[in-house]
């Protein structure tokens, strides 16, 4: 559990942070969120000591963080800096290994861990362990970054928008990623981010941060279904209600799917369904290969690339909406790690799912 | 054709131009001929490995045969009759030599060959040089009977000259490493550290050797510990001073690019992580800032060995020792026997610290060194 209580910060003449006071419970993920200069990255840094604060109370568990060591603090704290910083002359594993070696761990269990870790953020070891960081993309460094912050096993990571430097499109990839992590490792997080929807969609609090101060501190629903002031309003926007489906994972709302061997196809006749019913089509290894499509003289098959259509449990339903209006289909299936069809979202339920907070 | 060698009855005297074919030798001339036809045809031939590869043996062999000629040049030359009798290489042999360095070193820089053949190939004309040297084929040469007939004081200068060089550079790092690191941390001092290393490098080296004179034969006569010392206005601790002050400007200035280029995500990566200062030092800066550092004394070094040539000048020793006798005496070959050491010496030094540093250079940061 991190507790702040009344901290604020001082840089000379600026009030960075201004007696702030909120709680992360174990085994959560807490959002800082607001405007550039609101004072989140000076909050995170305060945890572990990167920054002392000026006056107030940090305390992990109970125990004040300015009487503990910093770095024996921080080798027990997992921290993910807003650029990444993976050291340059070492590759991929040592990256991932150093806090282990900096507590003595011996190399065989630190390589061992590190492929580990590598398997678990979706990254081939035989394919990666031996990189350099110059070598890797902005997503690949950035999850590495993560992977090493969860080196050692901290039961505590800071997170500096972690997926900041990453296009939309792999951000959302790697939010899911952190999602299937996060239910695996409940780990106790504090999360920056500038981006409201990586918030609701990540965050088990959400708090709203301006000058310093926070404006509100509640869960992702509340702080769309009832901002505290003008101010939350304006950053919610217009589209909170588009944004609300970022709180809701897929997995909540998959219904069964009719699909059809690729074999089968040609002799499909319509076994009487409404119009909404998607009928998918599946290749040798049952992985998702196309959909099929009336026309003029019967049903035909339409190729489709599973990651371009396609969403798995822990996307949101915001993924899977703006999948469905990409597409122009009636609903999206849903993919297991093999590209296999576990079932679909379909149109309707995403919109009683928009109409339940107007 | 440019005359290939020349003749002088003795040491002074003006000398003889001798052509290629003026030699009365047999087949030789023809070899070289053939040599330079081939590099010519194959000038022509455009690229690709292969040609490179026949480049860089044509280009070696030109270099051999051309030594060759000499050396058969001067057992005819030189003879019983005229024992002061000397040959020296002139434009000629100087011309296809240089060719011959310009065509393999041309083709090697491209060529994507194992650094170690590369190496050898290029260690190759200096070993057939040697092995001419030692065993005396070549002791009819003006060069070489200067060094003959010095052989004891040239060891001697030759000692004394890389001891300067290599305590001076030495000095230049104890001071000029902490120097630069301080110039980084307190940014209050980087101007003035920067301005003084920087006026000291425009300083002609002379001057600067002149300068030294005077403040310390007066500390000199003032301390009579310091004299018991061997501190003297000329000598030694003139000169060292002087290659020190020399040698400092490329250590400094890299020591303080060194840490300008670390970003500051990584420090602060490792900070977060908990790395104490020492292990920040140990697994952070030094991997990353030795290699830029060493890169820096490497150019002090070499210019710390050409530099010392003018310490004899001050009386502090070395090969200069033989240039300034040379220009003294009018003795063009003294000039060269100590020059060409001196180059060789710079070349060396400068290959073996590009060894170096690409060892010590991490495999990460590898691709834009050397
Ligand atoms: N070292 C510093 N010295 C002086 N002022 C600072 C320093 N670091 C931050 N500040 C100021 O403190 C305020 C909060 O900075 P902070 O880095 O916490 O913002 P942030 O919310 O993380 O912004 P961003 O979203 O752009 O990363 C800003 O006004 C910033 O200018
Ligand atoms: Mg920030």
């Amino acid at each position: 559990m991190i507790e702040f209580s009344c901290v604020t910060k001082h840089y000379g003449d600026i009030t960075a942070v201004d007696s702030v006071s909120f709680r992360v419970e174990d085994g959560q993920v807490c959002v800082l969120i607001g405007p550039s200069g609101c004072g989140k990255t000076t909050t995170l840094k305060m945890v572990n000591r990167m920054l002392d604060a000026s006056s107030g109370e940090i305390s992990i568990n109970g125990r004040n963080v300015s009487e503990l060591a910093a770095e024996q603090l921080r080798r027990g704290i997992g921290y993910v800096i807003q650029s990444v910083g993976l050291l340059p002359h070492m590759n991929v594993r040592d990256n991932i290994a150093i806090v282990q070696r900096l507590k003595r761990v011996d190399r065989r269990q630190r390589y061992r861990r590190a492929d580990e870790l590598l398997e678990l953020i979706g990254l081939d070891p035989e394919q990666y362990r031996l990189k350099h960081p110059h070598e890797l993309s902005g997503g690949e460094a950035q999850r590495i970054g993560v992977a090493r912050a969860l080196a050692a096993d901290p039961p505590i990571l800071l997170m500096d928008e972690p997926f900041g430097a990453v296009d939309p499109l792999n951000r959302e990839v790697l939010q899911t990623e952190f999602l299937r992590l996060q239910r695996a490792l409940k780990k106790t997080v504090l999360f920056v981010t500038h981006d409201l929807d990586e918030a609701i969609r990540l965050g088990d609090t959400v708090i709203l941060m301006k000058d310093g101060q926070i404006v509100q501190h509640d869960s992702p629903e509340r702080i769309l279904a009832a901002p505290r002031n003008q101010f939350v309003r304006d950053f919610v926007g217009a589209d909170r209600a588009l944004k609300r489906l970022s709180c809701f994972p897929v997995e909540g709302y998959i219904r069964e799917a009719q699909q059809i061997a690729q074999q089968d196809a040609a002799s499909f006749s319509n076994g009487g369904r409404g119009p909404d019913s998607v009928v998918w089509v599946y290749g040798a290894d049952r992985a998702l290969v196309g959909m099929l499509q009336r026309s003029s003289s019967g049903y035909k098959v339409i190729t489709l690339k599973p990651e371009e259509v396609g969403v798995v449990p822990l996307s949101s339903m915001k993924e899977a909406l703006s999948r469905l209006l990409g597409q122009g289909i009636r609903a999206v299936p849903v993919l297991d790690q093999r590209n296999c069809v576990i079932g679909e979202v379909r149109l309707p339920d995403i919109e009683e799912l928009n109409q339940a907070v107007l | 054709m440019l005359p290939f060698v020349e003749f002088k009855p003795n040491r002074v005297a003006e000398g003889d131009p001798f052509h290629l074919w003026g030699l009365g030798l047999t087949w030789e001339p023809w070899l070289l001929a053939a040599i330079v036809a081939a590099a010519l045809l194959l000038a022509l031939s455009g690229e690709g490995p292969r040609v490179r590869a026949a480049k860089v043996a044509v280009g070696s062999a030109l270099f051999a045969a051309t030594l060759l000629v000499a050396l058969r040049a001067g057992a005819i030359l030189v003879t019983e009759a005229t024992p002061f009798g000397r040959v020296g290489p002139i434009s000629g042999f100087w011309i296809a030599a240089l060719a011959s360095f310009l065509i393999v070193e041309g083709s090697l820089r491209t060529a994507s060959w194992n650094p170690m053949i590369k190496g050898a190939i290029r260690v190759l004309p200096l070993a057939i040089a040697t092995g001419a040297l030692a065993s005396g084929a070549l002791d009819s040469f003006a060069m070489v009977q200067e060094y003959i007939n010095r052989a004891d004081r040239f060891s001697q200068e030759l000692t004394t000259h890389l001891r300067l060089a290599a305590v001076a550079v030495m000095a230049a790092v104890v001071i000029g490493v902490p120097l630069g690191i301080v110039a980084w941390k307190r940014r209050l001092l980087e101007r003035p550290v920067f301005t003084l290393v920087n006026t000291i490098q425009t300083v002609p080296s002379l001057a600067l050797f002149g300068l030294m004179i005077a403040p310390l034969a007066l500390l000199s006569r003032q301390f009579p510990l310091l004299r018991a010392m061997g501190v003297q206005g000329i000598g030694a601790a003139p000169a060292l001073i002087a290659l020190t002050l020399y040698a400092l400007l490329p250590i400094v200035r890299n020591t303080y690019t060194s840490l300008s280029v670390i970003p500051n995500a990584v420090i602060e990566a490792g900070n977060g992580m908990g790395m104490s200062r020492r292990q920040l030092l140990r697994f952070v800066e030094a991997p990353l800032s030795v290699p830029i550092i060493l890169s820096g004394i490497r150019t002090s070094v070499v210019q710390a060995i050409g530099n010392t040539t003018v310490a004899a000048l001050i009386g502090a020793g070395g090969l200069g020792v033989f240039v300034f006798q040379g220009l003294g005496q009018a003795a063009p070959d003294l000039i060269v026997m100590g020059v060409i050491p001196i180059i060789l010496l710079a070349v060396l030094i400068d290959r073996g610290m590009a060894v170096l540093i690409g060892l010590v250079t991490p495999p990460g940061l590898r691709k834009d060194t050397l």
